[in-house]
């Protein structure tokens, strides 16, 4: 059928409910689909939110909880100068003194420059990044309980240094120990463990 | 699209059939040439959607059987369109059928062209229903619509030529001729001339004429019959071979039900006695005719009605599918809302939990969890070393249940250091005696004691190397090597020791190495040395 030959009205006369029906009814499914998509991306807001919310309350809950276990322990830990800068100079001095008291026959010290210490147990993320400086004693004792008894003086010293290892040997296991002198000498290392605080590690590094 | 309406034509009038009630009922009509359509007309105009159809049953209607060369569909509509044009050049109400191939010629196609060689009054009416918008579906003529009649109704064995003879309403003979199923030709005799119902003798005659006018080569006879089926004849029984006179003419009458049947017409409908009109009527509705009268320009409103009708069928569709999808959408807008609903909820009452309990960060001289971090790592610093006091309490209690031990050196250190060292050097015993190695299995001590350390626990180990003699030693190895291994022994006790090994005893028993000695009078210068290589667990914790 050629275009002229088309009758227009009477084709409009045929279709117009049928297309006024087809237009409210695609109206409403644009509706519909304009107020579903909405509702899609409202929904989607809501979830986003109540994600960050629950992120941020199961972060709160889990610093709540740290805060419960460890805050009195770290509280501590800062009182004993193990957090924060190293506490050399007081470490030193209470070596110095606790000999003295002691009356031991000699100390000598070696105290190593600091540096990072690294451990396969000390998991990043999990555990602070934790700095050593290992002290080195060379002892002259009358008696090995003055071992025990420096190390115990040494280690309530602020930075709480801690025993690595420890050799004590006796100078003449055959003659009779003498008061007066050194009977054993003793070589031990200790290890002077400084945690930073993160503040701190950052400012030293800003590029991290 | 089957016909709603159907407009029956005949010379004198037009009789119009409408669809009710499964079958077709006159309705309206008028008489030709001076009647008034306007009631046939106004009648159609009240149901403007339904399709109408025409039957043109008149005498100028003629038929010409004729042969083409066989050609492509686009070359076959041209030449039968020329050959139509000069068959019936004076009407625009013709058509032509291809029949099919002719038997001996397969290159060549029987055609039949028809024509209405006068058609004022089709032209008229069709011209009153195109003004009145109202779509007309197709005109036809009986002769068009017979070959249904002839495949249904002919005897179960057929004659080559078959006459179908129907009464008409006006009174007159339709007379159709077919050969080989083929369409050849139609006449109708007026009701003034035609043979009475019932005047077998003068029917035989003027059905013998018909044949002569429709093929004049054809002689019927006993071995070259026709077979002649007489449709709505009143007065006459239904027969399979009515004896006629006539050896040519094998006269049947079908049975109106059994043949209304076969042909797919409701009982109502068709073989009424004298009035075949009402049977072509009902065979328009179910079978298709072999032609169509009508030029495209008369079909018009019929073809917009088409597409009016698809338009509004997709419409409908359409429209179906925009509210089936706005459906889905409401289900989905009422689920989202409620789960919309149920996520505010939630975070009113997350921030009703979070607000009042939450702590600021001013509150603390650090993070909770850089504390936690900081404590942890502590923690595990703290229990990677050993306390001097447990050694010496270990070596102590031994030594107390030894009291013939007396120990010369005392050393211990991580087993990381160990390995270092060992992985430089050896262990520090071994350097110190300068002496071969032997554990008590034989092999070397380090060794076997990582691998034993590792699979014993998981808490850090460190290694203990003591190294001792027996005081007061007599010269008695036996007895030195016995307090050796009670010394062992003690220390094994203890819960904290992984392994205890020699690594130098007092004398060197292993037989794949040599031994020397010298037996003097001084015996103060002997002594029994040991060395003793342990592992012990930082933590005091089970194996």
């Amino acid at each position: 059928m050629n275009l002229p030959k088309i009758d227009w009205i009477y084709l409009r006369q045929g279709l117009l409910s049928a297309g006024l029906a087809l237009l409210v009814c695609a109206l409403v499914w644009g509706g519909t689909t304009l107020y579903h998509t909405r509702a899609t991306a409202t929904q989607a807001a809501e979830q986003q939110r109540l994600d960050g919310l629950e992120a941020e309350r199961s972060e709160l809950t889990q610093r709540r909880e740290a805060l419960r276990k460890f805050a009195r322990i770290y509280q501590q830990l800062a009182l004993d100068g193990v957090v924060g800068s190293e506490q050399r100079l007081a470490v030193v001095q209470a070596t110095r003194l606790a000999s003295e008291a002691l009356r031991l026959p000699y100390l000598k010290y070696t105290t190593n420059p600091q540096q990072a210490f690294e451990a396969p147990w000390l998991v990043p993320g999990v555990t602070a990044p934790v700095l050593v400086s290992q002290l080195d004693l060379q002892l002259g004792l009358v008696h090995e309980l003055d071992l025990l008894r420096l190390l115990g003086q040494i280690r309530n010293a602020p930075g709480r240094p801690q025993v690595l290892s420890c050799s004590l040997e006796m100078l003449s296991p055959d003659i009779a120990p003498d008061p007066d002198r050194a009977n054993l000498t003793g070589n031990c290392q200790l290890a002077l463990y400084s945690i930073p605080r993160e503040s701190a590690l950052v400012a030293a590094n800003p590029e991290n | 699209m089957k016909p709603r309406h159907v407009a029956y034509l005949t010379s004198s009038e037009v009789v119009l059939y409408t669809w009710d009630n499964s079958q077709y009922v006159p309705v309206s009509g008028y008489e030709l040439p001076n009647g008034d359509p306007t009631p046939l007309v106004s009648y159609l105009r009240q149901t403007p959607s339904a399709v109408i159809a025409i039957l043109v049953d008149v005498l100028e209607e003629e038929h010409q059987q004729a042969t083409i060369a066989r050609l492509g569909r686009r070359d076959q509509r041209a030449m039968l369109a020329r050959k139509l044009a000069r068959a019936f050049p004076r009407t625009n109400y013709r058509n032509a059928a291809v029949q099919g191939r002719l038997p001996n010629e397969p290159q060549t196609a029987r055609i039949l062209l028809s024509g209405l060689t006068k058609a004022e009054h089709l032209g008229a009416l069709l011209g009153l229903l195109a003004e009145a918008k109202l779509p007309v579906a197709r005109v036809c003529s009986p002769a068009l619509l017979s070959r249904p009649l002839v495949d249904k109704l002919r005897p179960a064995s057929p004659a080559d030529a078959t006459l179908l003879v129907s009464r008409q309403r006006e009174g007159s003979l339709r007379l159709t001729f077919y050969r080989d199923r083929n369409l050849v030709g139609s006449r109708l005799i007026r009701r003034s001339v035609a043979a009475a119902p019932g005047d077998i003798p003068r029917l035989v005659r003027q059905l013998e004429e018909s044949v002569r006018y429709f093929d004049a080569a054809f002689a019927p006879s006993a071995t070259n019959p026709v077979d002649v089926i007489l449709l709505c004849e009143p007065g006459t029984e239904p027969t399979a071979a009515l004896g006629t006179g006539h050896d040519g003419f094998r006269l049947l009458v079908p049975d109106p039900v059994a043949a209304a049947a076969k042909l797919g017409l409701g009982t109502g409908a068709g073989l009424k006695p004298g009035n075949a009109d009402l049977l072509f009527v009902a065979l328009l509705r179910q079978h298709a005719p072999a032609g169509d009268f009508a030029p495209p320009a008369d079909r018009r409103y019929f073809d917009l009605h088409r597409m009016r009708v698809f338009g509004r069928a997709a419409c409908v569709v359409l429209a179906g599918g925009a509210l089936l999808g706005s459906a889905l959408n409401v289900a989905g807008i009422l689920r989202l809302t409620g789960e919309t609903a149920n996520i505010q909820a939630t975070i009113g009452s997350l921030y009703r939990e979070m607000d009042p309990t939450s702590p600021s960060p001013d509150l603390y001289t650090a993070d909770p969890l850089e504390m936690e971090r900081i404590v942890r790592a502590w923690q595990l610093l703290e229990k990677h070393v050993v306390e001097p006091r447990d050694i010496f309490s270990l070596v102590s209690a031994a030594v107390d249940a030894n009291p013939d031990v007396r120990v010369d050196r005392i050393e211990w250190l991580p087993l990381q250091a160990v390995t270092a060292a060992t992985a430089d050097s050896g262990s520090a015993a071994d350097e110190q005696d300068g002496e071969p190695v032997e554990s008590e299995a034989g092999t070397t001590a380090t060794e076997p004691a990582m691998d034993e350390a590792g699979a014993a626990t998981s808490s850090p180990v460190f290694r203990l190397v003591i190294r001792g003699h027996i005081q007061p030693f007599a010269g008695d190895y036996p007895l030195a090597f016995m307090n050796v291994r009670t010394f062992m022994q003690a220390l094994r006790a203890d819960r904290r020791v992984i392994s205890v090994k020699a690594i130098n005893e007092p004398l060197d028993l292993n037989p794949r190495s040599t031994l020397t000695g010298e037996v003097t009078a001084d015996l103060k210068t002997e002594k029994a040395g040991f060395t003793l290589n342990i592992l012990v667990r930082a933590a005091d914790e089970p194996a």
